[in-house]
Formats: C-alpha cells, sequence, structure tokens
C-alpha cells in the first residue's frame, strides 16, 4: 500500500462576512475551526455592491426589523450603516479569537459578497462561506451543544487539494461522522481513491463512508449534503466532483456551512 | 474632763491568725454562695426562675465585687435544667429576594439541612447537566428551533418567490430587508431604472408596495412565532427539570416532612429550580470554561439577587445560611457579649463591594447575641451597652417586640444609600442580665421609664460584709476559693489575716470586710509574685505586706511631691508652736488607685461686721456646695451660742490657704470653727494637731470619710519632720470605728509620739487645741472667766457695742 504525498499544512483560514450573515455565529464556528487547525484566522468583510445600487434607486423600499416600519433608503445611510456592522464584526472577530487563542487580521473590502471571497490571495488556504441566512431572530442556544460539525462532507479526487481538503476534514472531525463524496469514474479509480481517504483519514481516527457523484452533479452534492445545521461541507475548489463547474455555483446553493480548499502552492 | 487620746488598740481591728483555726488555704473548702451577698442571691433566684415578660434583670454594685462570676454561676445552674433551643437559618425567600426567610429547626438539624441543601445543589447540577445533554432533550430543542426557522425562512423564501417573479428582489440591510427592481437576475442600476417607460417605473413601484406591505406583515409575525417558540422550550426544560429534579428534592421533602416551614421551603426551591434551570447550566458550563449558550436565557428572577448574578456565586440562592447553631449546645445558651454594639445584639446584614456598589444577600445576614442567647441567657455590660449608639434601644425594642428584627442604624436614618435586605424578624425569648455601677441603674430608674418595664428584676450586690467571727472564717474561705480559681499558692494563717486587715481597710471600716473580689485577687496575684521571687511555696504575711506596700509605692508619686513641698516650706504648714486664727485642716486626695491624706492650712480673720461669716472659697467659685453649707452653719452655730440675743456684729472670713483648686466636703467645717473661734477669742492653736471632722448647729462634730488617709497624710509628715510627741490628728468620736491605720501610726501611738484624739463636741476640740477650758453657762447666763467662749463672746459683745455706736457716732464701750 502506498502512502499518500505529504501536504503542507494549512496557515490560514479566511471566513467570509457580511450583512447577508450571522456574524457572530460564524465567526464562533470560524475560529473554532482555526483553532482546531492551528491557523491564522482572517476576517473579510465584503460591502455588498448589490446593497450600494439598491440604496440608489429611488423605488428602492427598507423594512426595519426591530419594528418593521418601512423607509426610504438612501447611499449615505447605507454606508454608515455598513461601517457601523464593520466595526461591530471586527470586535466580535477580535474578541472570539482572543477568546480562542488564534491569531487573526480583518479587511474590509467592496464586491459581491458572493465571489470576492474566491478571489481572495493565493496565500490563503481554506476560505469558510456561509449560506444567506433568513434567520432574524438568533437562535436560542441549547446547553450542550459543542462547536463543531456532527456531519462533515468532504470531495476527493485524489489531487492534492483533495489530500488537503481530507487532512482538514480529519483534523475537524471529532468524532464528528465523515463522507467522502468521489467522482464516479472507472471502479479501478474509485477504489484507488477510497483507499487512500481511507488511509489518510484512518491515519486520524477517522472511518469515513463514501458516496460517489457524477462530476459535475451540483444537485445530486446538495440533496447529499441535506440542510443540516451542524454539518460542514469541505470543498477542494478544483475538485473533479465539481465537473469543472465553478465552486460558487455550488456553495451559492448550499445550506450549511462550507470550507473551500484552494490549490496547494508549490 | 480632757479628752484623751486613743488607745493604740482602737487604731486597728487586728485580725488573730490563730483564731483562723487553719495552718493555710489548702485546708479549706471553696465557697459554695458567694459571701455576703444574701439580698442579691435572693434576687437573682427570683429573677432567673421567673419566666413573665420584663422580669429581666439588673446586677448592680461596684466594679470588681464579682457580679459577673456571681450571676454566670447561678444562670449556669439554671441553664444546665432548660432545654435546649432550636435552630435558626435563614434562607432565600423566592417571591422577594430582599425579604428573607427565617426557617427554625430543632436543635441540630440547621447544620443537617444546611449541608443536604448543599448536596443538593451538588446533585442537582450533575442530574440536571446530565439531562440537557442527553440526546433526548437535544433532538426535542433543536426540533423546536428548527420548527422556528423553517416557519421564519419559508415564509421569507415564499415572499422572496413571489418578489423574484415580479422581478423584485429581497435583500438584507445591515437593518432590515429591501425591496428593489431586479433585471437578469440582480439588482437593477438606477441607470436602468431611469430609463425604463414611466408606465413600468411605476408598475414597479406599486409591486414594491404591494410586497412591502407583506413584508411588514410578515416581520410583524416573527416576535409572535418567537415567542411561541419560547413557551415550548421552556415547557421542555420544566419537564425534563422536573423530572431530573423531583426525586432528589422529594428525599428531602421526606427527611424533614414533620417540619412544615422547611418544606414549604423545599417546595419553593423546586419551582425555582425549575423555573431557572439554566442559571445551573451557566454555572455548570462556567466552571468548565465554556462561553455561555448563545441567547442563554438567565430567568429575570436569578438576575434579581446581584450577589447571585455573579456566575461562581449564582448557586447561592439555594444555600442555607445558618445563624444559630445549637447542636452542641447543652441545656439553655448563655451568651456574654463583650461589645455589645448595635449590629453585634441584633445581627447585622453586610455587603460585598462589586463593581463599585455595594451588594449583599440572605447569606450576608451576620447573627446577633440575641439570636445565639435566644431561649437562653444574654449577660450585658450596662456601660458599654448604653456607650455603643443605637445599642441600648435595639435591646429595647428586641425585648418589647418579643423578636429580633435585624436593622441597620445606616438604613434607619438614610446614612447610606444600599441595596439591603428586611429578613424576617425571629420569635425572641431571652433573660437578658445587665451588670453595672449603681448610679447607671439609678440614672436609667429615674430618666428612661421603658426601664422599669423590662427590668423589673433589681439585683443590689453589696460592697462589704460584716466582720463577726462567722464572716471571718467565711472570709478565709473567700480567699481559698481566689486562690485556686486564680491558681496561686496557698496562703498561710498569718497572710490571711493580713488580707482580712486589708480588706477591712478597703472596706474603710474596722467592722467590715470588703467582698470587692477584684481587688482581693489582685492583691493575691501581687502576693504570689513575691513569694515567687523569695522562693516560697506559700504566701507569708510579709508578701501580703509587700505587696501592699509595693502597690503604694507604686503611686505614691504625687503624695510624695505633696510631702516635699510642705517640707521645703513652699506649703506652709506649722507643725509647732502656737497661731491664733490658724489651725491645720486635713483633705483627702483620690488619684487613681491611691488616695492620701494631706495637710491645710486654714486661717480665719474676724471684724467689725454684720454677721456673716465669708467663705473665701465660695466667693472665688473654688468651693462646692457642701462646703459652703458646712461655713454657713458656722455662723449659725455663733450666732446661737454666743449672741442669741443681740445681732452678731462681726465679719470673719474663713480660707484654705494655697489652695488652687476646689474645695469640697464638709469635714473641714470643725476646722474652720476652731480658726474661727481663735480669732475671736484671740487664743493661739497648737499648730502640732491637725483637725478634721464636720460640725452641726449644735457644735457637734460628725463623721468625715477618709480618717484613715487624713491621719496616715498628717503622720507621714510629722515623722519626716520628726515625731515630737505633741503631734497628733482630732478626728470625730464617730469615726473610731473606722479607723484601721498603718502599723508605722500605731507603733508611735503606743510609744507617745503621736496622738489621736476622739473628739464629740466642738467644745471638746478646743480645749485640746488652746489647752483652755471651753467653758458653760453658769447660773448668770455667762461663760466662766478666762474660758475660751467666755473671751469669744466678750469679743462679740465688743464687737456688737462697737457697730452700734459706729452707727450712732458715739465712742465704744469697753468690756
Amino acid at each position: 500500500m502506498t502512502m499518500p504525498d505529504e501536504v503542507a499544512a494549512v496557515q490560514r483560514l479566511l471566513v467570509a462576512l457580511d450583512t447577508a450573515r450571522d456574524s457572530r455565529d460564524v465567526i464562533e464556528l470560524a475560529a473554532e475551526y482555526a483553532a482546531r487547525l492551528n491557523a491564522e484566522l482572517m476576517g473579510l468583510f465584503v460591502e455588498d455592491t448589490a446593497l450600494l445600487t439598491l440604496a440608489a434607486l429611488p423605488c428602492a423600499r427598507e423594512v426595519r426589523l426591530a419594528s418593521a416600519r418601512a423607509k426610504r433608503i438612501s447611499v449615505p445611510t447605507v454606508e454608515r450603516q455598513l461601517r457601523v456592522r464593520e466595526s461591530a464584526t471586527r470586535s466580535a472577530l477580535e474578541a472570539v479569537a482572543r477568546m480562542r487563542k488564534v491569531s487573526w487580521s480583518f479587511q474590509v473590502t467592496r464586491g459581491r459578497a458572493t465571489s470576492v471571497p474566491l478571489e481572495a490571495a493565493p496565500e490563503i488556504d481554506l476560505i469558510m462561506v456561509t449560506a444567506a441566512s433568513w434567520r432574524l431572530v438568533r437562535r436560542v442556544g441549547v446547553y450542550g451543544w459543542r462547536p463543531g460539525p456532527s456531519r462533515i462532507l468532504v470531495t476527493f479526487d485524489g489531487s492534492a487539494e483533495g489530500r488537503r481538503a481530507l487532512e482538514v476534514a480529519g483534523q475537524l472531525a471529532d468524532g464528528a461522522a465523515v463522507s467522502v463524496l468521489v467522482p464516479a469514474i472507472g471502479p479501478r479509480i474509485r477504489q484507488r481513491l477510497m483507499r487512500q481517504a481511507g488511509t489518510i483519514l484512518g491515519a486520524r481516527g477517522v472511518r469515513p463512508r463514501f458516496r460517489k457523484i457524477k462530476p459535475g452533479n451540483l444537485s445530486r452534492v446538495i440533496q447529499v449534503v441535506g440542510d443540516n445545521p451542524a454539518a460542514l461541507c469541505v470543498i477542494a475548489c478544483g475538485s473533479k466532483v465539481l465537473g469543472g463547474r465553478p465552486v460558487e455555483e455550488l456553495t451559492s446553493r448550499l445550506r450549511v456551512p462550507a470550507i473551500l480548499v484552494r490549490p496547494v502552492r508549490a | 474632763m480632757p479628752v484623751k487620746p486613743l488607745p493604740p488598740q482602737a487604731l486597728k481591728r487586728r485580725s488573730d491568725p490563730a483564731k483562723l483555726g487553719f495552718a493555710t488555704t489548702a485546708d479549706l473548702k471553696d465557697l459554695d454562695e458567694p459571701l455576703g451577698q444574701e439580698r442579691a442571691v435572693e434576687a437573682l433566684r427570683f429573677g432567673i426562675g421567673i419566666r413573665s415578660r420584663g422580669f429581666n434583670l439588673f446586677a448592680l454594685g461596684p466594679t470588681a465585687i464579682g457580679k459577673h462570676a456571681t450571676v454566670r454561676q447561678f444562670v449556669e445552674r439554671e441553664a444546665a435544667q432548660q432545654p435546649t433551643p432550636p435552630d435558626w437559618c435563614y434562607v432565600n425567600n423566592f417571591a422577594d429576594v430582599h425579604r428573607p426567610k427565617a426557617l427554625q429547626l430543632p436543635a441540630g438539624l440547621g447544620a443537617k439541612l444546611q449541608k443536604d441543601m448543599e448536596q443538593l445543589i451538588e446533585e442537582l447540577r450533575t442530574a440536571i447537566a446530565a439531562v440537557f445533554e442527553s440526546d433526548e432533550y437535544r433532538t426535542r430543542r433543536q426540533s423546536i428551533d428548527e420548527e422556528f426557522r423553517e416557519k421564519q425562512g419559508h415564509a421569507f423564501e415564499a415572499l422572496q418567490k413571489r418578489a423574484n417573479e415580479r422581478q423584485v428582489a429581497l435583500v438584507r440591510t445591515p437593518v432590515g430587508l429591501a425591496l428593489a427592481p431586479m433585471k437578469d437576475n440582480e439588482v437593477m442600476s438606477p441607470d436602468d431604472f431611469q430609463k425604463l417607460p414611466q408606465e413600468m417605473r411605476q408598475g414597479f413601484e406599486a409591486t414594491i408596495g404591494e410586497l412591502q406591505k407583506e413584508l411588514q406583515e410578515t416581520i410583524r409575525q416573527i416576535p409572535r412565532w418567537d415567542k411561541e417558540r419560547r413557551e415550548k422550550v421552556r415547557d421542555v426544560n420544566r419537564e425534563v427539570t422536573e423530572f431530573a429534579v423531583g426525586h432528589l428534592i422529594e428525599a428531602l421533602r421526606h427527611k424533614y416532612r414533620e417540619l412544615a416551614d422547611v418544606v414549604a421551603y423545599l417546595n419553593a426551591v423546586q419551582e425555582d429550580v425549575t423555573e431557572n434551570v439554566t442559571v445551573f447550566l451557566a454555572q455548570s458550563q462556567a466552571e468548565e470554561g465554556q462561553t455561555l449558550p448563545q441567547g442563554a436565557e438567565a430567568s429575570a428572577a436569578a438576575a434579581a439577587t446581584p450577589i447571585a448574578a455573579a456566575a461562581p456565586a449564582i448557586l447561592r440562592r439555594y444555600q442555607v445560611n445558618l445563624i444559630v447553631d445549637n447542636s452542641a449546645t447543652k441545656g439553655a445558651p448563655i451568651v456574654y457579649e463583650d461589645n455589645p454594639a448595635q449590629s453585634n445584639l441584633v445581627g447585622r446584614v453586610e455587603h460585598i463591594q462589586q463593581m463599585g456598589a455595594l451588594l449583599t444577600d440572605f447569606a450576608l445576614i451576620q447573627p446577633g447575641a440575641l439570636h445565639r442567647a435566644n431561649g437562653g441567657y444574654l449577660l450585658l455590660d450596662a456601660r458599654k451597652l448604653l456607650t455603643h449608639p443605637y445599642a441600648y434601644d435595639a435591646l429595647k425594642r428586641a425585648l418589647q417586640a418579643g423578636e429580633i428584627r435585624i436593622e441597620s442604624p445606616a438604613q434607619m436614618y438614610s446614612m447610606i444609600s444600599a441595596v439591603s435586605l428586611e429578613p424576617e424578624p425571629t420569635p425572641l425569648s431571652v433573660k437578658v442580665v445587665l451588670l453595672g455601677e449603681r448610679d447607671i441603674y439609678y440614672l436609667l430608674s429615674a430618666y428612661d421609664p421603658e426601664f422599669a418595664e423590662l427590668f423589673k428584676v433589681e439585683v443590689d450586690f453589696d460592697e462589704d460584709v460584716d466582720r463577726g467571727p462567722i464572716s471571718g472564717n467565711s472570709y478565709s474561705r473567700l480567699i481559698a476559693t481566689l486562690v485556686r480559681q486564680h491558681k496561686l499558692r496557698d496562703l498561710d494563717a498569718p497572710a490571711v489575716a493580713r488580707v482580712i486587715e486589708f480588706s477591712a481597710r478597703l472596706a474603710g471600716h474596722s467592722r467590715k470586710l470588703s467582698i470587692r473580689r477584684g481587688l482581693i485577687g489582685d492583691i493575691l496575684h501581687e502576693a504570689d509574685y513575691f513569694a515567687a521571687e523569695a522562693e516560697r511555696t506559700v504566701i507569708c504575711e510579709s508578701d501580703v505586706q509587700a505587696a501592699i506596700d509595693a502597690r503604694i509605692r507604686r503611686a505614691d508619686r504625687v503624695r510624695e511631691r505633696s510631702q516635699e513641698q510642705i517640707l521645703e516650706g513652699t506649703v506652709l504648714i506649722d507643725l509647732e508652736g502656737e497661731r491664733i486664727g490658724q489651725i491645720n485642716g486635713l483633705a483627702v486626695l483620690s488619684l487613681g488607685n491611691m488616695s492620701f491624706g494631706r495637710p491645710n492650712r486654714i486661717t480665719a480673720r474676724v471684724r467689725m461686721g454684720r454677721g456673716e461669716v465669708i467663705d473665701i472659697e465660695r466667693q472665688v467659685e473654688l468651693g462646692g456646695p457642701i462646703h459652703s453649707k458646712g461655713v454657713l452653719i458656722l455662723g449659725a452655730y455663733l450666732s446661737a451660742t454666743f449672741a442669741p440675743d443681740r445681732p452678731l456684729s462681726l465679719s470673719a472670713s474663713v480660707v484654705f490657704e494655697q489652695s488652687y483648686s476646689g474645695v469640697e466636703g464638709d469635714s473641714a467645717s470643725s476646722t474652720e470653727l476652731y480658726a474661727l473661734l481663735s480669732a475671736l477669742a484671740e487664743l493661739p492653736l497648737r499648730q502640732s494637731l491637725a483637725v478634721t471632722g464636720s460640725v452641726n448647729q449644735y457644735g457637734q462634730v460628725q463623721a468625715i470619710g477618709g480618717a484613715n488617709e487624713k491621719i496616715e497624710g498628717f503622720f507621714d509628715l510629722c515623722r519626716a519632720k520628726g515625731l515630737t510627741g505633741t503631734q497628733g490628728v482630732l478626728i470625730p468620736d464617730s469615726n473610731v470605728k473606722h479607723l484601721m491605720l498603718r502599723d508605722g501610726v500605731i507603733e508611735a501611738v503606743s510609744a507617745g509620739k503621736f496622738h489621736i484624739y476622739p473628739i464629740r463636741t466642738i467644745d471638746e476640740g478646743i480645749e485640746v487645741l488652746t489647752g483652755v477650758p471651753a467653758g458653760k453657762r453658769g447660773r448668770d447666763g455667762r461663760f466662766p472667766d478666762g474660758t475660751v467662749n467666755r473671751k469669744v463672746e466678750d469679743r462679740l459683745i465688743a464687737l456688737a457695742h462697737a457697730r452700734r455706736a459706729f452707727g450712732a457716732g458715739l465712742p465704744a464701750e469697753g468690756t
């Protein structure tokens, strides 16, 4: 049995933050993952240009969540509100990172919330994205819930990124059930991939289950993932499972957090 | 008959060791009953025995008389026969945290309940954590949350779908949701919107208006959905908690089933735990170093107790504050509170400083002496009680109300403004014994009407006892008792005899003995020291004498300086020769524990006048009222004795020479009269004599205080100058029984070098002082020629004539 090639350790985890996402939940989750991976946590707050476009429209209406009252919306108001949110998000990130003893940094950028994080610098190893949430009232916590996923789905196609995705999934598992999504290509190759994945995860005490996915069948991936909020997807950006389709096409439809594994640098 | 000086045996009543009937105090048994306190003992028995309200006791008498020991001895005897009172606890009042509840339990059960509650808290934490960590609970909770999330998500997704179908985007903004026209699945740019035809723009606006109403309606529903969710969560929590907690508390309910108040408290605990289960969960998580669950609903009730709001102390609300633990008490408790401050009597509510604020809760209630003595006896020093602000009032309030109400004076008088408590009062049944001096008792009786209602039993302690043969024997046993109590060496019989003599001197009476145990105990301690120095196993007479001498020596500085001033001639006192209108008076100075006699020159001058005797001390306000009274008596004596039928036409002035401080008392009134008579009769007085004694209008000499000290004071001065055999002191005859003089004086008297004259009348005294007969009125109504009284009368008649002549402008007649 051949041992898989060694992959470089993860150094940086970027978490994408914007007004459509529940920042505090996302930050806590990201900090937990960064701590487990021993990686630096980088917060990237995206000022969504769609919001600013909307604010410039004369017919746009905003309904306040705290009062259900409708107001006209304006660009200066939105920009001011964004600054407030940025500041609050930065403070939250700092507090959580300090508590978790994780090194951290924070940046603000402007663009489309769904695509900007994926254009991050190549030295970013992992990018964490979460689904936009309709949850307007914070969830009431339940004693006994532990941060971290109860179920992990990870793509593996034998590539270096794939191996890193498995490493990440193995590190974050901590008792969670791990399902490996392998491309439905020739049975021999698939068997080999399953053996490799079994070896990598087995080294971390994880015994995975396997799902074959026809390359590019994103609907099937979404179906397999489901909408369990305690689930986590670990996806290699160039995985053959995606069948060459952009990863944001998948992440925009996912209802669970996802960690995207960037190509491994030489 | 001229007055004869007293024989030596009249100057001191000695105690004969041979008649004591024992070799050392080791042969004697302890005293069973307090010596000479029959009246006090009777009152004590009555006061302690009677259970009616208001029959508290006041033990009055001088200090160091053994009041405390005697009271304690009787109270202990009675307390041992009485049942042990219950324990008292304070617990949280879950309905009103500012009014903690008092729980009464049989003696010993308070500590058990306290321990049971501590254990219950631990068990609850474990049991509650276990059920809330269970998969079943998680599933139910997640299901409720998911239902809420789905309801919310479906509503917005449906709205979004309807909006998208009408080319309108629903977008999250930092503070809400916004609706805007779409183009190519993106928010339409302002430029594109402006390029739209007017009708389309109006159409979008109308559509957005409709969708906005739907959106507002959906958002308005969110709080209702969330309330439903919270109620469901609460129901699940309650159900799970009751399951986890019920059997644990039921076990305690069964254990304390006989105690209705405790069962009611346990019911309240169960209800509170169920209502505030998140308190337990938060505490457990805090201890595990976790953050609180998101949105953990620490209840408002939990946060209402400020101390409990601090995570490490959050479970204090279920603790039991055991303020009275009688588990080790046998019979009724006896409490002596040495520092009877208000808070030490009725208890206090302590505060802790937290974030700059003063906070408190029921666990910070501290009991007072009344709590500890409840069901038994409380002994207090009256002087200390009265010198502590608000303490006496607090004690009275508690006794009147029959309950202990913990109140802080600072709160009562609004001196501080901090969160405080009003603990439920505890019923009070206590017998209070105040111990204090007589003055305090009489002052309280006179000025505080409530005092008589609350302290109805007067326990009056005597400070001395008759010195009969039986008392002598009992007194030896008192000494033996003190020796053993203080773990001192035993005394041999001569030493005991010397202590008895010392005691008589303390009593100031040859036929009385002092029973001030404190003072007798002190001299025994000091004698024991000298016996130890001499390496003796038994205290001898010389040790007792050494102790007495050393005590005098230690306090003798002022007396020495005073005597030194006389010997140096700074203070003028003649001890020989004769002078007209000049005499040696005797005063007593008391400084600390030392009293000593000091001679004072008193002079008198006379001249024609309107019959007044001027007290110079009074004129300059150095004389007290009793002294002034004595001087006024002189005028009355002169008028009645020498000028019954004519005006007293003299003006006399009397003065204490070289006296620069106040003069009080009438013990020098006879002395002043002798000086006055000398001045009137122009007969000189013997300066080798000193005089003390007061006088009445009939010329009778009356008893004074401090006779021993005065005699010894003059004797010491004479001895220092040299005893001549003519020196001595005139004392009232009625003071002879008080004499317990030092051996030095007695030896001098025995040797004929010093004399003590017992005087009954002024006539007797003036004869001793002048050597001239006083004289009695004959049948002719005149005093015999050559007598003192004749000379005085003649002088007064001459003054009267002179005054009349002076008034009529005629020459004065001779006599």
